[in-house]
Order: structure tokens, then C-alpha cells, then sequence
């Protein structure tokens, strides 16, 4: 049952897999590396400058056992005090000035990554926040959200951290061998024969525990889709009567989980037994050949300096191996990511700006639709062969069912969706001919589930126009018959909306969506009527409110009240995308058309 | 602190288990110096290759044995870690599932969240690793302590005060970085926020053309984690320049200071190549308690959470003594005496006085504005909520003395938002009866009106919701959440706003449906519509909490009082809906919302 329940939700990596469209085979992986590294290309001066300093500390800080040699062999072991006081003077300068050079390249390194980071966000959220209307209906806001978070973070960490790392690896594993080789070529190549025993151990384990971490994550996630709901649904759960159930299935989540992760320790248990079972032998080997006193490993090459430099250099081979033998799957993971957000960036933006592309000027609010065809897939159109002429100051009710395309012509003459044929004018300018911004000034849109920013209700009213004073703010909210409730709070319009405005009832938030448009002040007002349930005092503070709106402006009202298609100069019913008939609502009653018979049978399915 | 402890107990074998395992792998880490030392004196020192085999046998033999007990160690950890989490997640869940809907009211589907996934993981980590690993350090320092005092007493004094240095000042470091990085929680928890706030509202940005705003905005957030960011960093990297080079110097004192006590034949070599790694091995483990140190007073707030909710009373749950006829079927007979109700959350009663009796196989319509306490009145029939005074009785027996599981059982219930979950259409009609069969599910769903629809979907009764925009419209949804109710073949059918997203000729079809599934059931519903407030045996009016008008519709249309003002107001103006179906209740009495 819970497998059958939880299963198809699979990999939460491609949970969101199939929304991405018609996905091109993913790029090269060269390509998608040498497009990652061009963000560092602006800071590459600091990059090279911080690498340096960290090969030069990595450099002196190797030189440790080795000098700790010296100071046993010739000193302590020789009893000779003779310069011993400076070597270790030396050594300290040594270690200050590592700590200095590792503490400049921390600070360096921090700010670089950090620059990386705000440089993919900003962009990031200025492509996406150009994107059309076509992009953010199909993707979800979570998707488009781990974007900016998760992969952005994974791309950055891999250009500056990992990249030192790689970067200290190499040049650790480089001085440990040569220094190595300094103090003992013969026992240094017998030290080195772990090298391949540790990589191997790396190539296989590494993998492995990457995979059984991703099954332990996965798992992970399904545990907490499943408790999220339950949560969610505990209403439901506790009136059918379902605990019991649930407890089980709540077991059997939690078990997998702790199954796939004590798979993955039973492996990585043996990870640091068998390294250091590999070291210890190395170091014994070398202690019997250098105690046998042959000569081909230098004869008395057996002294303490020897034993304490070659045990420190031995564990210090190991960290570059097991990070150079991750590298591969760190860069799969990063590559992943890379490709995903480099897909975002290259979403094309659908919607721009002419080249010439002028500003509207301010608009009489004449709108024009001629012989307008669109269909947000063009292969199934959804508005087909539309005419329509709105005078200055019109009221237009657009009419029919769901699907008939009311919604598609209003949100046409915002420009939101670029149509397939014909022409939308508005004063006789194409649409396409003109600024977006221009345009979307002058069109004012209310929608049907109004959106309120997390921020003060002031800052949601003068959203349209930012630099509303706080008068204007109030004589907007009067109008939208919101001021009274806004007054009411404790900070009154300075009170911070939560989120999506859920302290507000529907009926509030459409007002305070009505204030907004009034003081954003457009020509041309599209408004979406809202179906959902208010009572009937808000009910008709909004008609009220909706009425001021509209005076003085060409306005365009997907209607569902007959109260409201009444008043309209020209009812426009639409039907599988075509404009059925026109006409006010004396007319086209008297026509006893479509209209009639949907007035009439609405009236008859009521009583 | 101490409550947290309990989780340990079930496994304390295991922990003492684990704690041998620890006091071995300490004894080990020890003694790997002392063989060194051995090693340099005699055999390097004073050429005594007869006894290198000996040596390097207890070196390989010690080796061994720490890497097992390195082993089991880790697997031991983890083992527990996850033994506590399941108990810890467990006994949250079964309270969550024991917990009364008014408990649910007041918490966040988020909050509740990370009290299971993040604040238990604190407590698995710390009790499993953190106190494990602490003890495992105490060890090591005590031993280690021991064995270099007994190497060179005075090498050992020179070493203690930078170990302790080192220690404290890691502790410090923790302890100043915590403010910070809770403020850098927040931070970043409003770059997400406003991130989501901008994508979710995306079509008033755009219809307003502002982008640049948007844009700004988030930018001011990207630029207050960047600076959020550097401080932590700034302040963890000067400060952890001192700390973490106290070790190097330590140990080149060490060097200068041994160096000369070797030259002037004070102590051996090997004593003096011990004590170094000794001191190393000795500050490794003081620095790792004074890092954890810090972890002990997050613990105790996750922990105090956890046990805040684990503490939470639980109201509503079936009597101790329970007589076996307890549980009985019953016949579906609703009373309510003089029955009041406040929600925790506000001081007005919701309910006022309610006194109904709605006999058994009848059906009972509730009317009244958003707010006037319908959805309120029928969740305490299955005794989501208890009343804060007055009787709600089931066949005359108040359900306080019921078997809460059994009372349940037999409501059909049918909630305002339609909550499926993400299974397959079959799993959530059967969501009350798991074993229910085939058969048994498509005839819940063709009274539902709902197995056309799923016939028609891609994989039929095994279509999965919830996940990858296979959405039901909410229409559908609906009546799949009928079906879910009348499987449970109920004496008692609650319908909550049940039809108001269907459209008109589909709810003609349910209505007659529901008619016949209605037959022999008590039901009670939040009419929506005309035509099912007018089939109502009865129908009350609520207004704030209080009955101000009963009978049968035509009786309440010839009392011309409120019902009828109303119904005439309603129809003669507003919300003759053209396009959408006709929603009549909820807007028709004034001052709602």
C-alpha cells in the first residue's frame, strides 16, 4: 500500500521532469563547464591571486614533518644545540606566515564566491522576471525557486571551494612526494605503493556511498511528501477513522528510510578501518627495510626524524586521493545543476520589445481587435478570427463558458501572449509596436484572485505607482471602499500583509486589488470578475467600488453576474473561441440568439 | 534535558555497548604513542632489532584492534541514531494523530513539519553522536592525560594551558557565530520568501509592469544574505586564525623545550616523540568538546519543543471504561441539548444554546452565512470538537460515553475543502475501508457520479492524484470525497458545502443519487442550493450561533421572516450567475465574512 502509494513520486529529482517541455538533448558536458567557468572570468584576477597565496601555504605547510626532521635528527638525536633555536624560530615564522597567507585567502575567497553567487542570482531572477506568461503558467514556483537556491549554490561552491580544493589537492599530493623523496627516495617508492590500494578503494567506495546517500535522501523525501500530507490531512485522517493505518504506513516511510541509510554506513563504516589499515602497513613495511639496514635504502636510514616525517607524510597522502577520486561524482551532481539552470537562462524571453519600439502615449482608449487568431499552443487555436471594436470609455462584458477564450482577449491586450495573426491596436497602434511598459502602464488589469504582496497594505496599493504619496494611497483605498477595514488595524496601512494576504477574507483582498488599479490610474481596465462567494455586503461594496474604477475608462469585464453584463455598453458572447454575437442586452435579448437562451435557461434552472 | 535522556533508556544497552566500544578505542589512540616511543627508544635508539617483530606486532595488533573498534563504532552510532529518531518520530506522529481538530486550528502544516523532521534530527544527532562522541573525548583526555603526565610531567604542564586555550576558544567561537547565523537564517528565509512572493504574484508584477521593482526588492535581499554572509565568515576566519594555530605552536614549544630536556639527558627521544603526539591527539579531542559544547544548549531547545508538543493534552478521546455496548451500531438519532461552543482561539461562542433533535433516517439543512456557525454545528456530531456546554447525544447516548472509533466509523463525512491525497482515485475512495473491494468502490463511485470520469481517465481507478498536474477539477474532487463518504455505508451522511463547484446538470444527476443513498440515513447538509435546502425534512436558519428560524421550506416561506427576505433579496438582485453555477447561501444573509 505505501509503496503503491509513495512510488510514482520516484527520484525528486525528476519530479518536475516532465514540465520542462520539449527538452533539447542536454549539452556537452564541456560546454556546460566552460560556460560555469566564465562567472568566474570578472573576478579571475582575485581568483588567481587567492589560488596563489593558497599553493604558496600549502607549499611551506608540507615542509612541517620535514622540518620537525631536521629538528629531531640533527638536533635532539645528535644533541646538538647549535642553531636549534633558529629552526624552530623558522618553523614558527613558517607557521605564522601560513596562517596569515590561509587567513587573506579565506577572506579573499569568501567574498569571491560570494559575488559569484549574487552575480547568478541577479541574473537569474531579471531572465525570469521577463519571461512571458507562457513560461510561468507551466512551471512551478517551487521548481523555478530551487533554481536560485539549491543549484545556484552547487554551481558557486564547485567554481570556488571545490576548485581550491582540487587546487590544494594536487599541490599537497605534489610536495608530500617530493619531499618524500628528499628524505628517502628508496622507502618513498615503497611508501607510494598504497597509492594504488587507496585510489582504488576511493573509485569504488566513492560512488557507491554517493548513490546509496542519493537512495537515503530520496527516501528522505517521500517520508516527508508523506508526513507533509498527513499533517495537511489530519482532518480527513481522524473522521475516516484512519490512524491506525496511517501509523503503519508511517512506520513502514520511516523504515525505509533507516534501512537505506544503515546500507549506506554498513559500506562507509569500513571506510577509515581500511585507510588506516593501509597506512599502518606501509609504515611497517618501511620500519622492517629501513631496520634491515640494506643498502639500497641508504643504509642507516632508520632514524626517529625518518619514522615522524613518513608517518606525517603517509596520512597526508590521503586526503588528496579520496578528494581527486570524489571530484568525479562532485562534478556530475554540479554539472546536473549547471545544466538546469543554464536551461532557465536560456528559456527565450517569448515577449519583447520592438527594436523601434516606441511609448504608447497616453492612451484615448480606443481598442481594436482586426481578425486576431491565437491559440497558446498554435496548432489549437483558441481564439479564432476575432473582430472588436471598443470606443473610449466603452464598457465591454466579454460572455460564455469556460474555455469559450474570455480570459485569452483579455489578457491579449495586455500583451502577455504575442497573437498568431491579425492585429490588436489600441488609439491605432499595434500593440507589438510599442514599449511593454508603456503598454501595461496604460492597461490596468484586476484579476479574478487578487494577489497580495507579503508587504504593507500601503505597498500593495501603490504597487502600480510606487512613488504614491500616502494621500493618494488613502483617497485610492476610499474609492475602492477598503479604506474603513485598512483603518481598523492595528497599524493600519502600514500593516505588513501575510502571506498571499490570507489575513484578509477574498472580498477585502479584491478591494484592496481595486485600490490598486485606481491609483495606478490606467486608460484601458481589464478587470476578471470573481466568482468565488462574498457576502452580500462586500458584494456590493466591490460593485461599488468596480463602478468607480471603471468611469472614464475603456474597460474590458469578464462578467458573471447578469447585474453586471446589464450595464455594459456591448455584451460580446464568445463561444469555442469566436465571437458568437454583439450587442447591449436589450438587443440581443430581443434577438433570442445564443444569449437569450443562455439568459433563459439559467433563469429556468433556478426556479 | 533530563526528559531527553528518556529516549535513551529503551537502548541503554546499546549505549553502554557503544561506550566500551568508546573507552577501547580511547585506550587504543593512547597507547598507539607509547609503541611509537617504544619503537624509537629501543629499536631505533638502542639497535635492538631482535625486538623490532615484537613491537611492530603490538603496533599492527593495536592498529587492528582500533580500526574494529572504529568500526563498530560508527555502525554502532548510526544504528542508534536511528533506533532513537524512529522511537522520537513515532510516539510525534501518534500524537499527532491523537490530537483534537482545535490543536490543528491553531498549528502550521510547517511548524508541525519541522518539529519531526528538524528538531528530531537534533535530538538523534546529539544524543547518538554529540553525547557519544563527548564521552568518547572525555575519555580520550583522561587517558592521554595520564599517559603524558607519566611520560614527562613537565611537558605535559607546558601542554595543558594552550590545549585549554585552544578548547575554550573554539567554544567561544561557536557561541558568538549562533546569533549570527540564526540571523542568517531569517535572512535567507526572506530572500526565499520574497523570491516566492515575486514568482507567485507574477502576473500583477507583469500587469503592472514591475519587474525592476521585483527586481530590486530581491536584490536587496541577495545583497543582505551576501553581507549577512561575509560577517559570519569574517568573524569565524580571524578568530579562528588564533584558535587553530595553537596547536603548531604548541607543539614547537614542545620541540624547543623536550629538545633541550633530551640534549641534557633528561628523558628519551621517544618520550619526547609521544608526548608530542600525546598533545596532539590530547587537543584534537578538547577541541572537539568545546566545538560540541555549543550543541548542548541547541539540543535543549529542540528538545523542549518536541516535548512541548509531546506534552500537548490530548481532549477528545474515547472514555476509560468503556461497557462493550459502546460501540453498537447505531441508528442515526441527532439531539443537541442546550449545546454552546467557543473556539479556543477567540473568546465569542460560536454556537449559542443550540437545542435539535433530528430524528433517526431524516435530513436536516443548515443555512446561514459564512461565519454563523453551520460548519461549526455539524463537526461536533463526530465529535471533532467537544462542546463547551450542553449535550450532543447519537441515539440519546452522549457521545462523550461512545467509542470515539466506532462513532466515527459510522459518519459518512463530507468536507468543505475536498482534501484527497496523493494515491490513486481507488485508494482514496476506499481512504475509510482499506479492504474494501473493487465492486464495492466503483458503486460508491457511480452513486457519486464520479465513475464516468474516472472510467475516462488515462488509468482508470488507478489513476494517481495529487502529483505531476494529474489534478481533478473541483467538480471531480468533490465527488470522489462522496464517494470516500458513502463507501463507509453511514448511518449518519454529513455533506459540508458539498456541491458547490459542480455544475448544474451534474448536480441534478448527484442530488438524485444522494437522494437514494440518503434513504435510511440520517443527513445533514450545508445547503448550497435551493432546490436542496427545499428537500430537506427541515432546515434551520443559523444567524451568529443561534437558531432564529426553523421548519420546512414551504413553513419557512410562509413565515416570511428572514429565509424568505433573503431568498427574495438574493434572487431579485445580485448573483444571478450567468456563466458559473448558481451559489445561493453563502452570500444571501448580510453581514457575513
Amino acid at each position: 500500500m505505501l509503496r503503491r502509494l509513495i512510488k510514482p513520486v520516484a527520484r525528486p529529482t525528476d519530479i518536475y521532469a516532465e514540465s520542462g517541455g520539449p527538452s533539447a538533448p542536454p549539452p556537452p558536458a564541456r560546454d556546460t563547464l566552460r560556460r560555469m567557468f566564465g562567472y568566474l572570468r570578472p573576478y579571475r584576477a582575485r581568483f588567481v591571486f587567492a589560488i596563489s597565496i593558497y599553493m604558496a601555504c600549502i607549499t611551506i605547510s608540507q615542509f612541517y614533518p620535514y622540518i620537525d626532521r631536521i629538528l629531531i635528527d640533527d638536533h635532539i638525536a645528535k644533541r646538538n644545540p647549535d642553531g636549534f633555536i633558529g629552526m624552530l624560530l623558522l618553523a614558527a615564522g613558517a607557521h605564522v606566515a601560513v596562517w596569515v597567507g590561509v587567513l587573506a585567502r579565506s577572506l579573499l575567497m569568501s567574498r569571491l564566491s560570494l559575488d559569484i553567487l549574487v552575480d547568478l542570482r541577479r541574473e537569474l531572477f531579471h531572465h525570469v522576471a521577463n519571461l512571458s506568461f507562457n513560461f510561468h503558467e507551466k512551471e512551478p514556483v517551487g521548481k523555478t525557486m530551487t533554481r536560485f537556491i539549491g543549484d545556484a549554490n552547487t554551481l558557486n561552491d564547485f567554481l570556488t571551494n571545490q576548485m581550491a580544493n582540487v587546487a590544494h589537492d594536487i599541490m599537497a599530493g605534489i610536495m608530500v612526494i617530493a619531499l618524500m623523496l628528499a628524505i628517502n627516495p628508496a622507502l618513498t617508492a615503497i611508501a607510494l605503493f598504497m597509492l594504488p590500494i587507496l585510489t582504488l578503494l576511493g573509485i569504488y567506495m566513492r560512488p557507491r556511498l554517493h548513490e546509496g546517500w542519493d537512495r537515503v535522501r530520496e527516501n528522505m523525501t517521500l517520508f516527508n511528501i508523506f508526513l507533509a500530507e498527513n499533517i495537511a490531512g489530519m482532518r480527513v485522517i481522524q473522521a475516516f477513522v484512519r490512524e491506525n493505518v496511517n501509523l503503519e504506513q508511517f512506520r513502514k516511510a520511516n523504515a525505509r528510510v533507516v534501512t537505506e541509510w544503515m546500507k549506506v554506513i554498513s559500506l562507509q563504516a569500513w571506510f577509515s578501518p581500511l585507510v588506516e589499515i593501509t597506512r599502518a602497513t606501509a609504515l611497517v613495511i618501511i620500519l622492517f627495510l629501513a631496520a634491515r639496514q640494506f643498502d639500497w635504502v641508504g643504509g642507516d636510514a632508520l632514524t626517529v626524524g625518518t619514522l615522524v616525517a613518513f608517518t606525517a607524510y603517509i596520512s597526508n597522502l590521503w586526503a588528496p586521493i579520496s578528494t581527486l577520486t570524489n571530484l568525479y561524482v562532485v562534478m556530475q551532481a554540479t554539472l546536473a545543476s549547471a545544466e538546469k539552470v543554464f536551461q532557465l537562462l536560456d528559456t527565450p524571453q517569448g515577449i519583447k520589445d520592438a527594436p523601434a519600439a516606441k511609448q504608447l502615449p497616453r492612451a484615448v482608449g480606443e481598442v481594436r481587435f482586426e481578425d486576431v487568431s491565437f491559440g497558446y499552443d498554435p496548432a489549437r487555436p483558441v481564439l479564432k478570427n476575432i473582430n472588436l471594436s471598443i470606443e473610449p470609455g466603452q464598457m465591454v462584458a466579454l460572455v460564455g463558458q469556460t474555455g469559450s477564450g474570455k480570459t485569452t482577449i483579455a489578457s491579449l491586450v495586455s500583451r502577455f501572449y504575442d497573437i498568431q495573426s491579425g492585429r490588436i491596436t489600441i488609439d491605432g497602434f499595434d500593440i507589438r509596436t510599442v514599449t511593454q511598459r508603456s503598454l501595461r502602464e496604460q492597461v490596468g488589469m484586476v484579476l479574478q484572485e487578487p494577489f497580495i504582496f507579503s508587504d504593507t497594505i500601503a505597498s500593495n496599493i501603490r504597487y502600480g505607482r510606487p512613488n504614491a504619496s500616502m494621500d493618494e494611497v488613502i483617497a485610492a483605498a476610499k474609492l475602492a471602499n477598503c479604506h474603513d477595514f485598512i483603518d481598523k488595524l492595528n497599524d493600519g496601512y502600514h500593516t505588513v500583509a501575510t502571506e498571499r494576504g490570507s489575513m484578509f477574507s477574498v472580498g477585502q483582498r479584491q478591494l484592496i486589488s481595486i485600490a490598486r488599479a485606481i491609483l495606478a490610474d490606467p486608460r484601458i481596465l481589464v478587470l476578471d470578475e470573481a466568482t468565488s462567494a462574498v457576502d452580500t455586503e462586500t458584494e456590493m461594496l466591490i460593485q461599488q467600488a468596480f463602478e468607480r474604477l471603471m468611469r472614464g475608462r475603456t474597460s474590458i469585464v469578464i462578467a458573471h453576474r447578469l447585474s453586471t453584463i446589464r450595464k455594459a455598453d456591448q455584451i460580446v458572447v464568445l463561444k469555442d473561441g469566436q465571437i458568437m454575437e454583439a450587442g447591449s442586452h436589450a438587443a440581443l435579448m430581443q434577438r433570442g440568439g445564443y444569449y437569450a437562451q443562455l439568459v433563459n435557461a439559467q433563469a429556468a434552472g433556478e426556479h | 534535558m533530563r526528559r531527553l535522556f528518556g529516549f535513551l533508556r529503551p537502548h541503554r544497552r546499546f549505549f553502554i555497548a557503544l561506550t566500551i566500544v568508546n573507552v577501547l578505542l580511547s585506550a587504543m589512540l593512547t597507547i598507539g604513542p607509547l609503541v611509537t616511543k617504544a619503537i624509537v627508544d629501543d629499536v631505533i635508539g638502542a639497535r635492538r632489532l631482535d625486538l623490532l617483530l615484537p613491537y611492530v606486532g603490538i603496533f599492527l595488533l593495536v592498529t587492528a584492534v582500533r580500526t574494529t573498534m572504529t568500526y563498530f563504532y560508527s555502525y554502532g552510532q548510526n544504528k542508534l541514531g536511528q533506533l532513537i529518531m524512529t522511537d522520537v518520530r513515532a510516539a510525534l506522529y501518534r500524537k499527532m494523530l491523537a490530537l483534537q481538530f482545535s490543536f490543528y486550528d491553531k498549528e502550521q502544516t510547517g511548524r508541525l513539519m519541522s518539529r519531526i523532521s528538524s528538531d528530531v534530527e537534533s535530538t538523534r544527532l546529539f544524543l547518538s553522536q554529540i553525547l557519544v562522541e563527548s564521552f568518547s573525548h572525555i575519555f580520550t583526555i583522561t587517558l592521554a592525560s595520564i599517559a603524558m603526565l607519566l611520560q614527562d610531567a613537565l611537558l605535559a604542564a607546558i601542554a595543558i594551558g594552550p590545549m585549554l586555550a585552544s578548547g575554550f576558544g573554539l567554544y567561544l567561537i561557536h557561541k558568538s557565530l549562533a546569533g549570527p547565523w540564526s540571523k542568517q537564517h531569517e535572512r535567507f528565509a526572506k530572500l526565499s520568501a520574497t523570491l516566492q512572493d515575486s514568482l507567485s504574484g507574477i502576473k500583477v508584477v507583469k500587469a503592472f509592469a514591475q519587474e525592476a521593482q521585483e527586481e530590486r526588492k530581491f536584490d536587496d535581499t541577495v545583497q543582505e544574505v551576501k553581507a549577512g554572509n561575509i560577517e559570519i565568515q569574517d568573524r569565524w576566519n580571524y578568530r579562528w586564525m588564533f584558535v587553530g594555530s595553537i596547536g603548531r605552536f604548541m607543539q614547537l614549544v614542545l620541540f624547543g623545550v623536550g629538545g633541550y630536556r633530551v640534549m641534557n639527558g633528561d628523558i628519551s627521544i621517544g618520550t619526547l616523540v609521544a608526548v608530542i603526539s600525546l598533545s596532539l591527539l590530547l587537543l584534537g579531542a578538547i577541541n572537539a568538546l568545546g566545538a560540541q559544547l555549543t550543541a548542548f544548549s541547541q539540543t535543549a531547545t529542540a528538545s523542549v519543543r518536541i516535548y512541548q508538543l509531546l506534552d500537548e493534552p490530548v481532549t477528545i478521546r474515547s472514555p476509560r471504561d468503556l461497557p462493550a455496548s459502546a460501540a453498537d451500531p447505531i441508528r442515526g438519532e441527532i439531539d443537541f441539548k442546550n449545546v454552546s461552543f467557543a473556539y479556543a482561539t477567540s473568546k465569542a461562542s460560536v454556537l449559542k444554546q443550540i437545542d435539535l433533535h433530528v430524528p433517526a433516517g431524516s435530513s436536516l439543512a443548515l443555512v446561514g452565512a459564512t461565519g454563523s456557525g453551520k460548519s461549526t454545528l455539524i463537526n461536533l456530531i463526530a465529535r471533532f470538537y467537544d462542546p463547551s456546554s450542553g449535550q450532543v447525544c447519537v441515539d440519546g447516548k452522549d457521545i462523550k460515553t461512545l467509542d470515539l472509533a466506532a462513532l466515527r466509523h459510522q459518519i459518512g463525512y463530507v468536507s468543505q475543502d475536498n482534501l484527497l491525497f496523493s494515491s490513486s482515485i481507488a485508494e482514496n475512495i476506499a481512504f475509510g475501508r482499506p479492504d474494501a473491494t473493487q465492486e464495492e468502490i466503483e458503486r460508491a463511485a457511480k452513486l457519486a457520479q464520479a465513475h464516468d470520469f474516472i472510467l475516462k481517465m488515462k488509468d482508470g481507478y488507478k489513476t494517481r492524484i495529487g502529483e505531476r498536474g494529474v489534478g481533478l477539477s473541483g467538480g471531480q474532487r468533490q465527488r470522489v470525497a462522496i464517494a470516500r463518504a458513502i463507501l463507509l455505508d453511514p448511518k449518519i451522511l454529513i455533506l459540508d458545502d458539498s456541491m458547490s463547484a459542480l455544475d448544474a446538470e451534474t448536480e441534478k444527476l448527484l442530488q438524485a443519487a444522494i437522494a437514494t443513498v440518503m434513504a435510511g440515513r440520517t443527513t445533514i447538509l450545508i445547503a448550497h442550493r435551493l432546490s436542496t435546502v427545499e428537500r430537506a425534512d427541515h432546515i434551520i436558519v443559523l444567524k451568529e450561533g443561534a437558531i432564529i428560524e426553523q421548519g420546512t421550506h414551504r413553513q419557512l416561506i410562509q413565515a416570511s421572516g428572514y429565509y424568505r427576505q433573503v431568498l427574495e433579496l438574493q434572487r431579485m438582485a445580485t448573483t444571478e450567475a450567468l456563466n458559473e453555477p448558481l451559489d445561493v447561501t453563502p452570500k444571501f444573509l448580510p453581514g457575513g465574512v
